[in-house]
């Protein structure tokens, strides 16, 4: 059955204890913010216990919500500061394990539209693989404003306010990140054949500088 | 959606392929069902908590504590100009006010001339009382424990809130009665620090303030019941 509340209105009925406001809010943002716990962590299990610190410091924090900003807004910024704040806790090394979701659903989606043509799905996959293989390489704050703005598309003042720093703050983060990916990601984003130009990037993946071996002269 | 302005087209492209890589399935369902278990959870306990305890806004206790050092040092002032006009009648050279100087001068094991004039007197029973009037100021400041900052893991301002709060003389924990102020606050997992308790998110929980690392001092927010703070902050050590 649904709620026609609007959020507001279901998070004031949870703070005046009405037991299943809360709960029907969460569940209407629940796979958005599923989707950015899930990149911002980089696996399925760190993000699920990013994704229920969240809940539960929304559930207690309720109350201090003030309404300057929409409630999807503070839900998304309560959530990626428990995904920071745990990232942060338990020091974890993304340089040392690969994200373990490429097989997740949104990959399976893809795929499927490539389901006749196998070479292309297998290269759609291993591209997301690659993608999120770097994203992972970046400082937790960079990759946490990347998904809000670029995988997500909330627009940078939005973002500014989940992240609470200044809108210049953020710009900052996605330009440095981005610039790194285009480092690590040279050959995914630069057309077959198009030699790189000038010197590689100092942060980029070392490219093969052997030439294919033709046959021996005799 | 973004901000493109000054994108080089190498980062548009990296903005594509990251937009290619957003994850768009639902939930999976197992994560589902334990958001749905603990959220089931959270319901019952808020249901079985007893009404909130005293909470007291950060601000307005500082303002508080403000106005009562000022309304002391205003009492302190009467208090003297007062002193200083009834003591050259009580004390006009005769023996007993010789002998109160003399007993000011004990209690504060200050030396001092033994056979002072009345001025004399006077002037050391007024220093006296002048001094007596901070001790007893230090002492209405700290008094109400039973009060404690209240604090919200969200607010924007909780830098400054923190920064108050540990400049402030709220006592830490160990000098209270931890099971009497925080009934039913499990403090193992806590991370080792200043302790100092407070109402976070509206609910008991401590601050802890983490021994200082060169020019930073991380801060976390523990919530009663849960090893894992609810906010950690990066402030300039002190």
């Amino acid at each position: 059955m649904s709620d026609d509340r609007s959020d507001q209105a279901l998070l004031q009925a949870h703070v005046d204890g009405d037991a299943d406001a809360f709960g029907v809010l969460f569940t209407r943002h629940r796979d958005r913010l599923w989707a950015v716990a899930l990149r911002t962590m980089g696996n399925p299990d760190d993000a699920a216990d990013g994704l229920q610190d969240g809940m539960i410091a929304a559930f207690r924090r309720a109350g201090s919500f003030r309404g300057e900003a929409a409630v999807t807004t503070w839900l998304h910024r309560v959530v990626v500061n428990a995904c920071l704040d745990r990232l942060r806790a338990s020091k974890i090394r993304r340089l040392e394990s690969l994200p373990d979701d490429v097989e997740d659903r949104g990959t399976l989606v893809a795929t499927a539209v490539h389901d006749d043509q196998p070479d292309a799905a297998a290269e759609d996959s291993e591209r997301r693989r690659r993608v999120l293989a770097a994203l992972a390489t970046l400082p937790a704050e960079q990759r946490a404003a990347l998904v809000l703005v670029d995988m997500e598309g909330y627009p940078v003042a939005e973002v500014a306010v989940m992240l609470g720093c200044a809108e210049g703050t953020v710009k900052s983060r996605c330009s440095r990140g981005r610039t790194k990916l285009a480092g690590l990601l040279l050959d995914l984003h630069r057309p077959s054949g198009d030699a790189p130009h000038g010197n590689p990037h100092p942060d980029g993946p070392v490219q093969p500088i052997v030439r294919p071996r033709g046959p021996p002269a005799s | 959606m973004t901000d493109p302005a000054g994108a080089t087209p190498e980062q548009d492209a990296v903005r594509r392929l990251l937009a290619q890589a957003r994850h768009d399935g639902p939930t999976p369902p197992e994560v589902v069902a334990r958001l749905d278990e603990r959220l089931a959870s959270l319901v019952s306990e808020r249901e079985s908590l007893p009404a909130p305890a005293v909470v007291v806004d950060l601000g307005a206790r500082r303002r508080r504590t403000a106005g009562i050092g000022l309304l002391a040092a205003a009492a302190v002032v009467v208090a003297g100009v007062a002193l200083g006009q009834a003591l050259p009648r009580t004390s006009g050279g005769d023996d007993a006010g010789a002998s109160s100087a003399g007993s000011d001068m004990v209690t504060s094991q200050e030396p001092g001339p033994s056979d002072g004039s009345a001025d004399t007197g006077g002037g050391d029973a007024g220093s006296g009382a002048a001094e007596q009037s901070p001790e007893s100021l230090k002492s209405a400041a700290s008094a109400p424990e039973a009060a404690y900052p209240t604090l919200s893991s969200a607010d924007t301002g909780l830098d400054a809130d923190l920064l108050d709060l540990r400049t402030s003389r709220t006592p830490g924990l160990a000098g209270l009665d931890a099971a009497r102020t925080l009934t039913g606050c499990d403090l193992q997992g806590v991370a080792p620090g200043r302790r100092v308790g407070a109402q976070v998110d509206g609910l008991s929980g401590v601050v802890v303030f983490r021994r200082p690392d060169g020019a930073t001092q991380q801060v976390e927010l523990y919530v009663c019941g849960t090893s894992r703070p609810v906010r950690t902050i990066t402030l300039p050590a002190p």
